[in-house]
């Protein structure tokens, strides 16, 4: 092989190296392939995914939850206090495919997402919620740093509701909940959750 | 016709090479320290009451004492155990909630609890419930609870505490970007036992 053609082949690699490297470089992670699809939607209308239609209702800040309805043999706590502020989204949730977890319910205000007590009165939205087609009414609560709320962000606050612990390429719900401008109460009363009325 | 002559140098078998080179592999990451257990000495040592920073979660040690009664059931220990009560606060500081709370230390007492043993149970003290998961920015009081012998443990014996992180693995072929090591040593602690403390439990009532 001449000298010339050593130096095209030697170039050649080269530049095959710059392509695969460059491949490798931009290809999506494994993350990025199975992200789930995000699907938005505002207060006080219904935020339909592939398992689960939602609707958020409203929301209130307080500073400690009237549980007493819970009572187990391991749980016995009337009032769940904080040294911060919990922040009550009630909502009707309602199975589509067959009856889901929301134990991963989120929270996310400025991009801090914070989760779901479970310390509510069973039956909660965070656990299990029911059959196709029965729609679901009841409270999620958060436990939320009192300065976060005061914060321009908390007007853009979004509940995340993955249906299942994994959500790669499933469908996850957002739904908006401005949560500025709320006063604090003393005490919220959180119940079981019921069967809402259909919205049909 | 000549037959070929014999090389008077016979070649150098394959896994002679192979052998060789392992050997220079190991000897140089050898050389280089990769052998060498990292002394425990090594490690950074935090006080009582200074927080320790970890990737997750940031630890305080607050209190570290003895006593028969769980300090937020009241409940009593069984004759012949009493509890050992390790006092933090723990904030998650992600941006998500973290399991790794209860995670964070573990304690060694010589002869009465080895550096391993998980403890009986973590309690988030404001709900007096088992910790489950800290909320991100919220600063907790979390109580690491075993359950040890009775008199095993003198007020101003020396205890000590291993405070732990764990690091995120990228790449993992199965859980992505998802996974993390095995929660490792990151600093120690060494305090004493703040105080010993007996409650006269309530008389039984009889029918």
């Amino acid at each position: 092989m001449s000298v010339r053609r050593r130096i095209q082949a030697g170039l050649a690699c080269v530049a095959m190296l710059g392509i695969a490297a460059f491949a490798i470089g931009t290809a999506p992670t494994s993350e990025q392939l199975t992200e789930p699809f995000y699907v938005s939607g505002a207060s006080n209308e219904p935020v339909e995914t592939r398992t689960l239609t939602v609707e958020v209702q409203g929301a209130r800040l307080t500073r400690a939850l009237d549980v007493s309805e819970r009572q187990t043999l391991t749980f016995s706590l009337d009032v769940l206090d904080t040294e911060q502020t919990w922040v009550i989204v009630d909502a009707v949730v309602e199975a589509r495919v067959a009856n889901i977890s929301l134990d991963n319910t989120r929270l996310r205000i400025g991009g801090v997402e914070y989760r779901a007590t479970d310390y509510l009165p069973p039956p909660a939205l965070v656990g299990t919620v029911g059959d196709p087609g029965i729609p679901i009414a009841g409270s999620f609560a958060f436990e939320v740093p009192t300065a976060v709320l005061d914060l321009d962000v908390a007007a853009d606050a979004e509940l995340v509701l993955r249906s299942i612990l994994s959500s790669q390429l499933d469908d996850i719900a957002v739904v908006a909940v401005d949560l500025s401008g709320l006063s604090v109460s003393d005490l919220e009363v959180i119940g079981s959750a019921e069967i809402a009325e259909s919205r049909e | 016709m000549t037959s070929p002559t014999p090389s008077r140098v016979r070649r150098v078998p394959w896994w002679v090479w192979t052998l060789a080179v392992l050997a220079t592999v190991v000897a140089v990451v050898a050389l280089l320290g990769g052998f060498t257990a990292i002394p425990e000495e090594k490690l950074p040592k935090v006080a009582l009451g200074d927080a320790y920073v970890g990737g997750e979660v940031s630890t305080v040690v607050e209190r570290v004492w003895v006593s028969n009664q769980q300090p937020t059931n009241g409940d009593f220990a069984d004759d012949g155990e009493q509890f050992l009560i390790v006092q933090t606060r723990l904030e998650n500081v992600k941006n998500a909630p973290s399991s790794f709370g209860s995670e964070v230390l573990r304690i060694e007492i010589d002869g009465v609890v080895e550096a391993a043993t998980d403890p009986d149970v973590v309690l988030d003290v404001l709900r007096g419930q088992r910790m489950t998961s800290l909320g991100a920015d919220i600063p907790t009081t979390v109580d690491f609870i075993w359950v040890i012998p009775a008199d095993s443990v003198a007020t101003g014996d020396t205890v000590y505490l291993g405070l732990f992180d764990q690091f995120r693995v990228y790449g993992d072929p199965i859980f992505g970007d998802g996974a993390f090591t095995r929660p490792q040593v990151v600093a120690l602690l060494e305090t004493t036992v703040d105080d010993v403390e007996f409650v006269e439990p309530p008389e039984e009532v009889t029918f």
